[in-house]
């Protein structure tokens, strides 16, 4: 750090302290899930009783699958996405469109990637759709690089990342039910599943359900050929 | 006296996590930080003497990273990752060019002299008034303003001519 600072405009002083303000970054969910553990523990033991009950764990070991397929707890990221923001005051908010859900999946990681869970399955899920591992076997090279969790108009929306050797990004989220409601695109039908593509601003988005769920793959410079291979490898 | 609500952690949460992030320069350790600090508050009923719950919270933070210094200094710093990227919230309408990542500002900050550092902190990134950040850090309203006035001026010292300096024109804003 320099000493001599005195030449800086009070605007970009200003303009900086309003920048570091505006940090809207959440924690990540595995410290999230890990502190709501420790304060349901603190408030079972009996009152007025001492000890340390919460043991942090160290970093480390949190890239263990036992911790990773902690249950989920109740989730308090409200990061909004662009338009999607529609509740009405003391209302319900309005189900986001597919359109709307796909945009979370171009968004930045905040959290690490799920572990393995084996039978090409990764150790995350929502409504009991789980994510595909496509690291391995026919659909390989496409490794987990993180995730984020997001309530899009009020309805979780959970996301894994995958990236491939030549640094390409899928974001693959899934909606929890019921389905939103999709329009628009272009749509194709792979293996008997009627699958919508759309274009969001240079980049494509695939859509189509499982299980009941809304799922979503997109990329920002990866052919919608690869994301429609992708969905196909998990339609089911 | 007020007990503190151990759910306190819970809703603070983004901001001890911010909070850590900017003490430590490292998102990871700024995960053993929090932790390590819900674990000490956590270890037994605290009450609250007149003093508000984030308030209170800092103050802990602040002790925990004051204790563990030394250990975290000696960890290798990581590099940053995409994990790290600032979204700008479009519910405050706030400004879309003002779009610096989070990590930057945040190593920034750590590069502060503690006292600054953690008057800032307390103020821009946590929100405390001067008041309140002045009670968490036991020290006076005055030597808040002094401090936050000159960590602010570094940071952006730091962020127009430190690292980038020699490498283009300087960050926008």
């Amino acid at each position: 750090m320099q000493p001599e600072h005195n030449e800086i405009e009070p605007e970009r002083v200003a303009a900086i302290v309003a920048a570091i303000r505006d940090v809207s970054v959440p924690a990540p969910e595995r410290l999230r899930r890990t502190v709501e553990e420790a304060v349901a523990q603190a408030e079972r033991r009996p009152r007025g009783s001492r000890g340390r009950g919460f043991r942090a764990p160290a970093r480390s070991r949190w890239r263990v699958p036992a911790l990773a397929g902690a249950a989920l707890g109740a989730l308090a990221l409200v990061l909004v996405i662009g338009t999607v923001l529609l509740v009405s005051d003391g209302g319900s908010p309005a189900p986001p469109t597919a359109r709307e859900a796909a945009a979370v999946a171009l968004r930045p990681a905040t959290s690490a990637a799920p572990a393995n869970a084996g039978y090409e399955a990764l150790d995350a899920s929502i409504g009991g759709t789980r994510f595909p591992d496509w690291s391995e076997g026919s659909a390989g090279g496409w490794r987990a690089s993180g995730a984020r969790t997001d309530q899009v108009a009020g309805r979780d929306v959970r996301t894994v990342f995958y990236e491939n050797d030549r640094g390409a990004r899928i974001g693959y989220a899934i909606a929890a039910a019921p389905a939103l409601p999709a329009a628009g695109g272009r749509v194709v039908n792979r293996g008997g599943v009627p699958m919508r593509i759309y274009d969001l601003d240079g980049a494509t988005a695939v859509v189509w359900l499982r299980n009941g769920q809304t799922c979503i793959v997109a990329g920002r410079g990866v052919a919608a050929e690869t994301l429609l291979e992708r969905a196909s490898a998990s339609s089911t | 006296m007020a007990r503190l609500d151990p759910q306190a952690l819970v809703r603070h949460l983004d901001r001890l996590h911010r909070a850590a992030w900017a003490l430590c320069g490292s998102r990871e350790e700024a995960e053993d930080l929090v932790q390590e600090t819900v674990a000490r508050v956590l270890a037994r009923p605290r009450r609250l003497h007149g003093e508000d719950e984030l308030a209170y919270l800092l103050r802990a933070l602040r002790n925990t990273f004051l204790t563990t210094l030394r250990t975290a200094s000696r960890r290798p710093r990581e590099a940053a990752t995409l994990d790290d990227v600032a979204a700008p919230d479009p519910r405050t309408g706030s400004r879309p060019e003002a779009v610096l990542e989070a990590h930057e500002l945040f190593a920034a900050i750590a590069e502060l002299p503690h006292d600054f550092r953690l008057a800032l902190v307390a103020v821009d990134v946590v929100g405390l008034s001067y008041r309140e950040a002045a009670d968490a850090l036991g020290t006076r309203e005055a030597t808040i303003a002094t401090r936050l006035h000159r960590a602010r001026e570094r940071v952006a010292w730091e962020l127009t001519n430190g690292s980038r300096e020699g490498a283009g024109s300087p960050r926008s804003l």
